[in-house]
């Protein structure tokens, strides 16, 4: 549904050099890779965010410059590894601007009659609010929310749309183990036929949630496959420059490096 | 809780309440203070011809109303420059507008006659240079600072404060070498302390007319500033063209300093206390917040120069002042608030 195959310079530098991603619907697809490979590069390429890419990502088949810029955003949502709002929003706030992603901002079509009522954000995310059990969380400011609590209210903002794609720099970062897994999955529990691609330090939580694994390396895509080809084709060894022992677990093979 | 343009109804009812009370008032202060019955004669159609009557209709009321929307603009202003600063402490004064705006106001007062003035009709130079002086200051501040690679706001509001110090001393060089007996320092210091120019009905107009134009203006950036609040990768992926739209949201927060500058002078303080109240009542979200701010700013800057008319008769105190006498204790206790959370 979606596939990419991307360039990025950066001040003559080879930053992203021959990326090559796909990822279906419904699918959850786990970027690793070590340090400075560029996977955070490449989710802002696919996000808009960066801009200056050559190569091509296309959209469920459709080049995505073929979209309009307000297609394009309503399609693709992204979760940037820090988020911290300049203002002292709720969660409703959070919602509810998430909710008119895409909008042009810019213009005379920016100025439009204000709704005189404000519409309820929570009666119509109300499926979305309950999976996440952000309920009684609405009126709370986001400032004062715990991680685990972030990382949901986040993941309502950019899924309230019900994007085709959704993009995740290291969602679990700064997250104890337990809200790691929970993260992970509402991360995989409340999406629905959006793609995700979601970039991941943890190894194990890759193997453990991920559809697919795609491997990234000085800036280009060394491996992608299923969880166990990934894992007996010994590149984890290649990539991360150290040995690693597979274990079998409750949930599948785990690895540890050594 | 009912919203109305995203503020809270009980709120909402209060501000319009508020503005009306505030005008009813301000045309009662002056030198001598008028009874709640002088008022209302006024809109009796069967009152003869009080002699108090023409100067409260022909010049009190143009005041309080220009006053008013002097007010609102700033307000406004100051909300959106919060906006786009992503601080809550920057303000048309602090980040060098208002000082820019002064700055071609002082020129247009001292050197009308300079070759270059020639193209602009003598009666929109003031306009055209405070505008151009206001917008051009906004645009170097953000210019340098992403030259300097300052990131973080509070970089980008030094970088503010430096360019406004640098304005005021090259206005005050061109205040000593350019004024003579032609040109009196007098009527550019007292413009300078600010001050409601007395407009005719139809400049009134005027500038209602372009002030209602350019609050829409403001009140069209209120999504892009709520994006823009997000930081700039998520406004990336959201559709807001980051750069583009701070250009555009200074070039309308910089007219709307501009016109305030115009008829009031610099008026500081406005631009920084009203966002920051109305942050607390009706939320930070800016749709709400530039609405609000522009009624609020109306309602202070009107009672203030009403205030200003009648503490020290038969002189005017400058309203420059009162405003930085309220203001500055002001902005001291949203510091010590700042600290303590």
């Amino acid at each position: 549904m979606s596939l990419v195959e991307l360039r990025l310079l950066k001040a003559g530098r080879p930053v992203l050099d021959g990326v090559a991603l796909d990822v279906f619907a419904g699918e959850l697809l786990a970027v690793i890779g070590p340090n400075g490979a560029g996977k955070s590069s490449a989710l802002k390429c696919l996000g808009g965010v960066e801009t200056a890419w050559s190569g091509r990502i296309e959209l469920e088949g459709c080049p995505l410059a073929d979209f309009p810029a307000e297609e394009r955003a309503r399609r693709i949502a992204y979760l940037p590894q820090f988020f911290a709002p300049h203002w002292e929003l709720s969660v409703a706030d959070l919602l509810d601007i998430g909710q008119q992603r895409g909008r042009t901002a810019l213009g005379w079509s920016a100025i439009r009659p204000p709704a005189l009522l404000a519409v309820d954000v929570a009666e119509q995310a109300d499926g979305l609010l309950r999976d996440l059990e952000l309920n009684d969380l609405l009126e709370r400011r986001f400032a004062s929310l715990s991680g685990g609590e972030r990382a949901r209210a986040l993941l309502a903002q950019a899924l309230v749309t019900a994007p085709r794609l959704l993009l995740a720099d290291e969602p679990t970062a700064s997250l104890d183990p337990a809200h790691q897994l929970r993260t992970m999955e509402y991360l995989r529990g409340c999406r629905g036929e959006t793609a995700s691609i979601v970039v991941l330090h943890d190894l194990n939580l890759a193997l453990r949630f991920a559809d697919r694994i795609a491997v990234l390396a000085d800036g280009r895509t060394v491996a992608c496959g299923k969880v166990h080809e990934v894992v007996a084709s010994g590149i984890l060894t290649e990539v991360f420059g150290v040995r690693f022992e597979v274990h079998a677990t409750s949930w599948g093979r785990a690895v540890l490096p050594v | 809780m009912t919203r109305i343009l995203g503020i809270p109804a009980r709120w909402l009812a209060i501000l319009i309440a508020a503005v009306f009370l505030s005008i009813g008032t301000a045309m009662m202060l002056g030198p001598e203070l008028l009874g709640p019955g002088r008022l209302l004669d006024l809109v009796r159609p069967t009152t003869g011809d009080h002699p108090l009557d023409r100067l409260l209709l022909d010049w009190r009321l143009p005041r309080v109303l220009t006053a008013f929307l002097v007010g609102g603009l700033l307000g406004a202003a100051g909300a959106v420059f919060q906006g786009i600063f992503r601080n809550p402490l920057a303000d048309p004064f602090l980040i060098g507008t208002a000082p820019g705006a002064a700055l071609g106001a002082t020129l247009a007062l001292l050197v009308p006659g300079l070759p270059v003035f020639q193209a602009i009709s003598p009666f929109l130079l003031l306009p055209v240079l405070s505008f151009l002086g206001a917008f051009g200051a906004t645009l170097a501040v953000l210019l340098l600072a992403r030259l300097a690679q300052v990131r973080d706001t509070a970089g980008l509001l030094l970088a503010g404060v430096a360019m406004a110090a640098f304005l005021g001393a090259v206005r005050s060089y061109l205040m000593l070498a350019l004024a003579d007996e032609t040109i009196s320092l007098q009527v550019v210091l007292s413009w300078t302390l600010g001050g409601i120019q007395t407009p005719f009905w139809r400049e009134v107009g005027l500038v209602a007319l372009l002030s209602l134009l350019l609050l829409l203006l403001a009140y069209g950036l209120a999504h892009g500033l709520d994006v823009l609040g997000l930081g700039d990768d998520v406004a990336r992926n959201m559709n807001l063209p980051v750069e583009r739209f701070v250009v555009m949201a200074t070039l309308v927060a910089s007219a709307l300093v501009a016109l305030a500058v115009t008829w009031g002078g610099t008026i500081g303080f406005v631009g920084l206390v009203v966002p920051h109240l109305m942050r607390w009542t009706v939320g930070p979200r800016h749709a709400p917040l530039i609405v609000a701010s522009a009624l609020v700013g109306g309602v202070l800057l009107t009672l203030l120069d009403g205030l200003a008319r009648s503490l020290l008769p038969p002189a005017e105190i400058p309203l420059g002042l009162l405003t930085a006498l309220v203001g500055a204790p002001f902005f001291m206790f949203i510091l010590a608030r700042r600290s303590h959370q």
